[in-house]
Formats: C-alpha cells, sequence, structure tokens
C-alpha cells in the first residue's frame, strides 16, 4: 500500500496526503511555540530534531501541494 | 470650553442627519453622491474636522472624545451613502447575498458556480447571522453594513496606532487619517471587508503583544557602513528565531495569542483569496523588524493559506491555475490594469479617477516625509506600509490589485503621514531629515495644518467614494424591476442585462441565468441587440444606473439605450413593466424557446 502510494503521482496529489503533511507540520510548530514561549529550554538536540521535523514535513507539504496542482490544473 | 470639541461634534452629527435627510438621490448626476449634498453636509464635515483637531492638540489627551469624534467623522464619510441612497450600492454586494441565501437553502456551495464560492467562510458565517436573525436572506444586511464594519475598524486601528511606535498625538491623527483616506471601496457587504477586519486584528495584536527586546544598535558611524550593518541585523539567525522580540505578558496570555491568530488565519484563508498573502507579508515583516517573536505563526498562516487553496478551492484552480500565478513579476502589466484602464471615460468619471489617485499619491509622500522625520525605536511601520506593494509583483487579481495594496498599506501610511506632522523625537533611530523649523509656528499654526490635511483628505475622500454612485447606486424602480423579473422568470431562462450595475444576483442562484452584454473591460462593443436574442434572453433590464454607466464610463452616446431599447422591440421583445428609472421587456417565445 505504502509502496503504491509514493509512486502514483495520483495519490501524492490526494487531499489527504497535502492534510497528512500540514497537520504533522502544525502539531510539531505548536509544540515549538509552546516550548518557546512558556520558556522550557530544550536541549539542542530536540530542537535540532524538531526544527528538523517541521522541515522535513514542510518540504513535504510543499511538494505535495506542486504535484497536486501540476496533475490537476 | 472643555466641552467645545464635544458640542461641536454634536452639532456637526446634528447637521449630518439634517443633510441627508433633505438630500435627493434621484437628482445624481455624473459626479455621484456629493451632488445631492447640500451646505449642511459641508459646514458639517468642517465643525468635525475642527472639533476633532481641537481635541487632539489638548494639553491632555481624551481617548474617549477623540474615538468618540472619529466615530461622527465616519458617519460622514461611510453612513452618507447607505443614509440617501433607498438601496444598497454595488451590484456584487447582492450576489453575496444571493450565495448566502444558497448555503441557507442547500447547506452546501454550489461547485463551478464562482470562484468565490471556492472560499465560502465569511459567506456561512453570514448565514448563520441571517438564520439566528430570524430572516430569510442577507438583504437587511447590505446597506448599512460599510458604516458598521468601518466602525468595528476603529478598535484594532487604536490598537495598531498606540502600539506602533508614533507619539499619543500622531497615533489619534494616523487613525483619523486613515478613515479621512479610504476611498477604496471594499467596505461592502463582502468577505473582503470581514477579512480586513482580521487582518487589523492580527497586526493589532502582534504589535500590542511583542516589542523590540533591546535597542537597535546604532553605534556603527557612516551612511553606508550602517545600512549595510542594518541589513545584515535583518536576516541574523537571532532575529529569524524571533529571539530579538519580547512580550510583558504572561505565557499564557501568548499562548492564547498565537492560538488566537492561528484560529483567524483559519478562518480567513477560508473566506478570502488574498488576506492570507497580506497577512504572511505583514508577519514576515514584524519579524524582521523585531514585533514578533513567534516565527512559528508565519508558517502556520502559510500552511493554511495553501492547505485550502490546494483541498479545499480545488473547484477554483484547477483548469485555470495560471490566474493565481500567471502575473509573477509581471509588474508593467499588472499597474497598466490596475492604472491605467481606470483613467477613461467621461470628464466627470475622469476628474474622480485623477482625484483617487491625487488622493493616494498625496498620503504616500506624507507617509515618506513622516518616515524621514520621526525618531522611532524600531521601522516596522515602514515595513508594514511598505510590503502590502509586493502583492503587485507577485499575484494576478484582477484590476483590483493596486486598489488593495494601497488598501492593506493604509493603516500605516496613514501612521507615518501623521509622523510627518507630529514626528516622535526621542527614539534611538535617528530621523533622516532634519529638524524642521515647522514647529516654531507655534500650537495654533499646527492645528491648522493638521485641521487642512484632514478636511482636505475627508472631502477628497466623499467625492471620490461616491463618485462612480451615478451607477452603482439604485434606485426603488431597479430593484423593483430585478424583483418583477425574478418573480416572472422561469428557472433555466436567462436575464439579460447590459452592463453589471444594477442589484442582480440576490436569489435562485444556479437557477437563473445572467447575461451580461459587456464586462467592466477597457475594450467596449456597442451593445447590439442581436447579443440577447443569441443568448436567448427570456427578460432584458434596462435601467438608470446601466445608462449613467454607458454614457460616464463606456463612452456611448446618451441616446444609447433609448437605442438599445428600440432595437429589442424591433427583435420582437415587449415592454412588460416600466419604472421612471428601470424597464423590463420580454422575449417573444420563439427567443426563449430556441434554446
Amino acid at each position: 500500500m505504502n509502496g503504491v502510494f509514493f509512486v502514483a503521482s495520483g495519490a501524492l496529489a490526494a487531499p489527504p496526503a497535502v492534510l497528512v503533511t500540514m497537520v504533522a507540520s502544525l502539531i510539531l510548530l505548536a509544540i515549538r511555540a509552546w516550548a518557546g514561549t512558556v520558556g522550557l529550554t530544550l536541549t539542542r538536540r530536540v530542537s535540532l530534531y524538531v526544527d528538523g521535523a517541521i522541515g522535513i514535513f514542510f518540504v513535504l507539504f510543499v511538494l505535495f501541494v506542486i504535484i497536486r496542482f501540476k496533475s490537476l490544473a | 470650553m472643555d466641552r467645545a470639541p464635544l458640542a461641536l461634534g454634536l452639532v456637526a452629527f446634528a447637521l449630518w442627519i439634517f443633510a441627508v435627510n433633505h438630500a435627493n438621490s434621484l437628482a445624481m448626476n455624473s459626479y455621484g453622491l456629493v451632488s445631492v449634498l447640500g451646505w449642511p453636509y459641508f459646514f458639517g464635515l468642517v465643525l468635525i474636522v475642527v472639533a476633532f483637531t481641537v481635541e487632539l492638540l489638548r494639553i491632555r489627551l481624551r481617548p474617549n472624545h477623540l474615538a468618540l469624534l472619529i466615530a461622527v467623522l465616519l458617519f460622514f464619510v461611510f453612513g452618507t451613502a447607505s443614509a440617501v441612497e433607498p438601496v444598497a450600492g454595488l451590484e456584487s454586494s447582492f450576489i453575496h447575498a444571493g450565495f448566502i441565501q444558497y448555503l441557507l437553502q442547500h447547506g452546501h456551495t454550489l461547485n463551478n458556480y464562482d470562484a468565490r464560492f471556492s472560499w465560502p467562510g465569511g459567506f456561512s458565517l453570514a448565514a448563520v447571522l441571517v438564520n439566528f436573525a430570524g430572516l430569510s436572506n442577507a438583504l437587511a444586511f447590505l446597506r448599512w453594513f460599510p458604516l458598521t464594519i468601518e466602525l468595528l475598524y476603529m478598535a484594532p486601528l487604536i490598537v495598531i496606532a498606540r502600539y506602533s511606535g508614533v507619539g499619543q498625538r500622531a497615533a489619534w491623527l494616523g487613525v483619523i487619517l486613515f478613515y479621512a483616506n479610504n476611498w477604496i471601496y471594499q467596505d461592502y457587504f463582502s468577505p473582503q471587508a470581514l477579512n480586513y477586519l482580521f487582518f487589523l486584528v492580527v497586526v493589532a495584536t502582534v504589535l500590542a503583544c511583542w516589542q523590540p527586546a533591546r535597542a537597535e544598535d546604532t553605534a556603527v558611524r557612516g551612511f553606508v557602513r550602517s545600512s549595510v550593518a542594518k541589513v545584515r541585523a535583518l536576516f541574523t539567525g537571532s532575529r529569524l528565531r524571533g529571539l530579538e522580540a519580547r512580550s510583558e505578558w504572561s505565557s499564557s496570555s501568548v499562548l492564547a495569542v498565537i492560538l488566537l491568530i492561528s484560529l483567524i488565519a483559519l478562518a480567513s484563508s477560508m473566506s478570502h483569496q488574498l488576506t492570507p498573502y497580506v497577512l504572511l507579508l505583514e508577519l514576515g515583516a514584524c519579524l524582521l523588524t523585531r514585533r514578533l517573536a513567534r516565527p512559528e505563526l508565519i508558517v502556520v498562516v502559510f500552511l493554511f493559506f495553501i492547505g485550502w487553496l490546494s483541498i479545499g478551492a480545488s473547484n477554483y484552480w484547477v483548469g485555470h491555475l495560471h490566474q493565481i500565478f500567471g502575473a509573477v513579476g509581471q509588474l508593467t502589466g499588472t499597474f497598466g490594469s490596475n492604472v491605467k484602464s481606470r483613467v477613461t471615460g467621461s470628464v466627470s468619471h475622469r476628474l474622480i479617477v485623477d482625484a483617487r489617485i491625487l488622493g493616494t499619491i498625496a498620503i504616500y509622500s506624507l507617509g515618506v516625509i513622516g518616515a524621514l522625520r520621526r525618531r522611532p525605536d524600531s521601522r516596522a511601520l515602514e515595513a508594514l506600509a511598505g510590503v502590502p506593494l509586493l502583492l503587485l509583483v507577485a499575484l494576478s487579481y484582477g484590476g483590483e490589485g493596486l486598489l488593495r495594496a494601497v488598501l492593506f498599506g493604509l493603516p500605516f501610511v496613514s501612521l507615518l503621514g501623521a509622523s510627518a506632522l507630529l514626528p516622535n523625537r526621542v527614539g534611538p533611530i535617528r530621523a533622516i531629515l532634519p529638524q524642521l523649523p515647522f514647529r516654531r509656528l507655534g500650537r495654533k499654526a499646527l492645528g491648522a495644518v493638521v485641521a487642512v490635511v484632514v478636511l482636505v483628505m475627508s472631502f477628497n475622500t466623499v467625492v471620490v467614494r461616491g463618485g462612480n454612485d451615478a451607477y452603482e447606486s439604485y434606485t426603488n424602480g431597479e430593484r423593483a424591476a430585478v424583483n418583477y423579473t425574478y418573480n416572472h422568470i422561469t428557472p433555466g431562462e436567462t436575464v439579460g442585462i447590459v452592463a453589471p450595475f444594477l442589484p442582480i444576483g440576490f436569489r435562485d442562484v444556479g437557477l437563473i441565468y445572467v447575461y451580461i452584454a459587456v464586462g467592466q473591460g477597457t475594450v467596449l462593443l456597442p451593445v447590439r441587440a442581436s447579443g440577447f436574442v443569441k443568448n436567448h434572453a427570456a427578460f432584458v433590464i434596462l435601467s438608470q444606473a446601466q445608462e449613467s454607466w454607458g454614457v460616464n464610463v463606456a463612452g456611448y452616446p446618451v441616446v444609447w439605450e433609448a437605442n438599445l431599447e428600440g432595437s429589442l422591440l424591433s427583435k420582437g421583445y415587449k415592454i412588460v413593466k416600466a419604472w421612471p428609472t428601470a424597464t423590463v421587456l420580454r422575449a417573444p417565445l420563439s427567443i426563449i424557446r430556441a434554446t
């Protein structure tokens, strides 16, 4: 199932792909904002993980949106 | 003496009531609303500006009095058309009422019908309000909506002014300059009017919540060196992470603010195409100028905005993606469609358009002077004023892109304009212009300058804002003609009109088709009766507003509508009902059945 998902541009263009990456990014952003606001000091490694994960999901989100635009427009 | 400004304000308000009660909208000429307003209106306008100026220059400011006087000015500038004209203006507001009625009747949007239906948030909210009020449609909201929404804008505008870094007096002057220059008619019953409120609330909240963490480093000497140092400082890691802004609010309050802004961004993404773009730009400007400590908000706005465009608004962009991204970088073309195409038509229409352009240039020029004169603690205001202009480079938004860019920058340009007259002189960033000897002239001279500037700008806005009312406002006859047509037309049939200047579209969305013989483009073809026949228009509505548009904007001869009526009669159409300002013609069955 995962294989089908990643090779078919039609699947990548489907709304759930965009939605899942968006929600994942939002959750991570919420954690980052909460930690920064309440003054919770994250270790350098945890900060890196959070920022890296946000970056990866954000890039995936943009990628899926572009694929969706290209395949449906 | 202490109560004199308030007393003047009350007299001005009484004069406004008198003036609008004695104005006859049917006597309107090609100069629009201003042509039916008598001397009490203009005398009242002078009084309210004088009252505001006296109140503004008191040693001890009284915010409640200033807010009240600004509210009275709002009646003059934004309430006059609602009070004088019997029917709400602009066809778009009626179309929006039609969308809302569709939502009320069906519980969902109509796919592939209109691009605006792909951003239904504002319509859904209005449908809830209509239901809540026990009404059957949203028409009751249309007429007084501009004044209502402008009054609502005042609260976030005052907060923006208070936390923007200008002095207290300049803040109040900036608020009134915003209203005195807001000729851009985007406050009619529409999602963009609601989203402008969202926009103001977000910016106000950000400016109130976060301030620069420390004074900007101005130790580097020399213009070039200090400029390079400032640009480099914009993109340092700590600034981009928001570490150079701080909040004095409790962490729970800040979290609530972040949640609130995120919710507003979500609502805005679902209800308007353009506002989230601007929010993105303005939040970016706040981050770079150390007025935002949580860069996550920028990413959140982006995710909601692009997420909705990608999923929720796919009905809109499937098949015409170029309409969204087609104009990227085409500044000349965008400028042409925004400005040049509008400077056409009769002498009166061109005068109105020229006055709009001059008014905009005047407030921007004043803003530039203010930016050069003031000593701020950050250049956030300049950035907030400038970034909406990036819309012109990045977006295709028909002929209204420039108007929207000016509107989104106007609150900040107005505050900078106020700083031209009342600059703050104690900020850590040095003023670029040397101190002018203006202040030596004294408080009275300053008061005179403030009063003249506010009065001239308010008068200009009164003139140009109602300048299109000869064809964008409607009479009871035109409204009755549209009602008559809706009551007699069969679902599936077509109504023909010449131009989109009629209160039509507020019911039977998707059931009745509207054929518009000419659009609002620059290349206008002569209107021929054969166009209505070819499109099987079962009814044709001819009206005073359309006639006025033809003469003043399209350049048609004065008798063009009478000629068209004659041509329609010769094709077999018959006049079925007529009012002094509108005529309804019915097609013979041979034309309708040819469908």
